[in-house]
C-alpha cells in the first residue's frame, strides 16, 4: 500500500516538477537573463522609462524630441577597447546598408553611454566620428541624471561590472525601440534581422 | 543528537541558524564560484542534517514513510535542478523576495526531503543517485568551462570558467572516493541494513 502511494507521488512530483521548469523557461527555452529579456520584449513590449541625454552637439534631447518612430539603441562606453567598437562599427556598417534602402529617414541610431563619469559630449564626437557617422541618423549621448540612467539600465536588464582594469563588463544589444516600446533586442551579429524587422516596421509605417 | 519529540524550543536553533546562513547568503553571492561551491551545498546540508533527525520521530514516521525515499529525493532534484538554470541565478541576485524563495527551497525541499529520504533508499537507488550526481558535476562543468558567452549577467566570464574548473576538480575527487570502496576488500553492505524498502 505505501509503496503504491509512494510511486503514484512519485510520479505526480515529476509531473509537477517539469511543469515548474517548463514555466520557469518558457517551454525550455528559455535558460539566461539575456534570453528572457529577449523573450519579454517579443511577446510583452514594455514602455520605456523617461530619459534625457546630451548629445554631441551639447544638445539636450529625449526620445520625443527625435521625431523618429523607430530608434535602435546600444550601450556603450568610449574608453572601451573592444566590445563598444565592433558596436560601434556594426552600427556604421547599419547606417549605409539603411541608406541604402532609403530608409535612414525613419530610423535613429543612438549610442548611449553608461559610463557617466567619463564620456562626455566631446568623448562621444571622436567615438562617432570614428565609425564616420551621419549625426542626422546617428546621435551619442551622455545621460546626466545618474537616477535615470540607472532606472533605464535596469529596465533594459543592462548589468555593467567593473572588468578590474579600469573598463567594464556589459551584455552588449541593439534594442529595436518603436514608438518608445522595446520590441525586440538583437545580439551585435544580427544586422540582418535587425534590417529585415526595420523593413517590416517601414511597412506598417 | 536526535529530536524524538517535536517541541517549539528545539525549532528555535534551526531557525536561527537558518537566518544566519541565508544573511551569509547574499555575501557568498558576489562571488559565483562560492555562491554555488560553498552557499549551495550549505543550505542544502543544513536542511539535510536536519531532515535526518526527523526520520526517527514517532508520530512522523508513517507519513515520512510515503514521502521519504524516492518522492523526496524527485522533489530535491527538481528543485536544485530549478534553481541551477542561470536565468533564476540572476534573478535571486537582483530581487531579494526571489532570493528568499531560493533559500528556502535549497534548505527545506532539497537538503530536508534528501535528509528524510536518504537512509530508507535502496542501496542500488543511491548509489544510481551518486553516479548521477557525478555526471550532472561532470556536465555542467565542461557547460560552464566552455560556454563563450556570459551564462548569468551579474558574473564575470573568468569567474565562470573558474566555477568549471572547480566543478571538473571536485568530479575528479569525488569519482576517486566513490571508487575506493570497490578496492577494499569486504563488502560494503550498509544498504542491505535497512530493508525498509527491498
Amino acid at each position: 500500500m505505501k509503496l503504491w502511494l509512494s510511486g503514484l507521488l512519485s510520479l505526480c512530483i515529476t509531473a509537477a516538477g517539469l511543469f515548474v521548469l517548463a514555466a520557469g523557461t518558457h517551454g525550455y527555452s528559455v535558460w539566461t537573463e539575456e534570453g528572457q529579456r529577449r523573450w519579454q520584449a517579443t511577446n510583452h513590449p514594455q514602455q520605456l522609462p523617461l530619459f534625457e541625454w546630451r548629445n554631441q552637439h551639447h544638445e539636450e534631447r529625449s526620445l520625443a524630441t527625435l521625431n523618429k518612430p523607430i530608434v535602435l539603441l546600444d550601450f556603450i562606453y568610449t574608453s572601451c577597447p573592444t566590445v563598444c567598437q565592433l558596436m560601434g562599427y556594426e552600427f556604421g556598417r547599419l547606417q549605409t546598408l539603411l541608406k541604402e534602402k532609403q530608409l535612414d529617414h525613419s530610423v535613429q541610431l543612438l549610442s548611449i553611454s553608461f559610463d557617466a563619469e567619463r564620456d562626455t559630449p566631446a568623448t562621444m564626437a571622436e567615438y562617432l566620428k570614428r565609425y564616420r557617422a551621419n549625426t542626422a541618423h546617428w546621435e551619442g549621448g551622455v545621460v546626466e541624471d545618474k537616477g535615470r540612467l540607472s532606472e533605464l539600465l535596469e529596465h533594459l536588464g543592462v548589468v555593467v561590472l567593473p572588468d578590474g582594469q579600469g573598463g567594464y563588463v556589459h551584455n552588449a544589444a541593439f534594442y529595436l525601440v518603436y514608438e518608445g516600446r522595446v520590441i525586440s533586442i538583437f545580439d551585435r551579429d544580427q544586422l540582418q534581422l535587425i534590417l529585415e524587422s526595420i523593413e517590416a516596421l517601414g511597412q506598417v509605417i | 543528537m536526535q529530536i524524538k519529540r517535536l517541541n517549539y524550543l528545539s525549532l528555535v536553533t534551526p531557525v536561527l541558524i537558518g537566518m544566519v546562513l541565508m544573511g551569509v547568503m547574499r555575501w557568498f553571492e558576489q562571488s559565483l564560484v562560492v555562491n554555488i561551491l560553498v552557499g549551495y551545498p550549505l543550505l542544502v546540508y543544513f536542511g539535510f542534517y536536519y531532515g535526518r533527525e526527523l526520520i526517527d520521530h514517532r508520530t512522523l514516521r508513517s507519513t515520512l514513510d510515503v514521502i521519504g525515499g524516492i518522492p523526496g529525493v524527485l522533489v530535491a532534484t527538481f528543485t536544485l535542478a530549478f534553481w541551477m538554470i542561470p536565468r533564476w541565478v540572476d534573478a535571486s541576485l537582483a530581487h531579494l523576495n526571489i532570493a528568499l524563495i531560493k533559500y528556502l527551497c535549497l534548505i527545506l525541499l532539497v537538503g530536508f526531503s534528501l535528509g528524510c529520504s536518504w537512509s530508507r533508499m535502496h542501496f542500488i537507488t543511491k548509489a544510481v543517485l551518486k553516479i548521477e550526481f557525478l555526471t550532472m558535476l561532470f556536465r555542467l562543468g565542461w557547460i560552464y568551462m566552455i560556454s563563450p558567452d556570459r551564462l548569468c549577467n551579474n558574473y564575470l566570464l573568468g569567474e565562470q570558467v573558474l566555477l568549471g574548473k572547480s566543478l571538473l576538480a571536485i568530479g575528479f575527487l569525488l569519482m576517486i572516493v566513490l571508487c575506493l570502496p570497490l578496492f577494499v576488500a569486504e563488502r560494503d553492505d550498509q544498504g542491505l541494513e535497512n530493508p525498509k524498502l527491498t
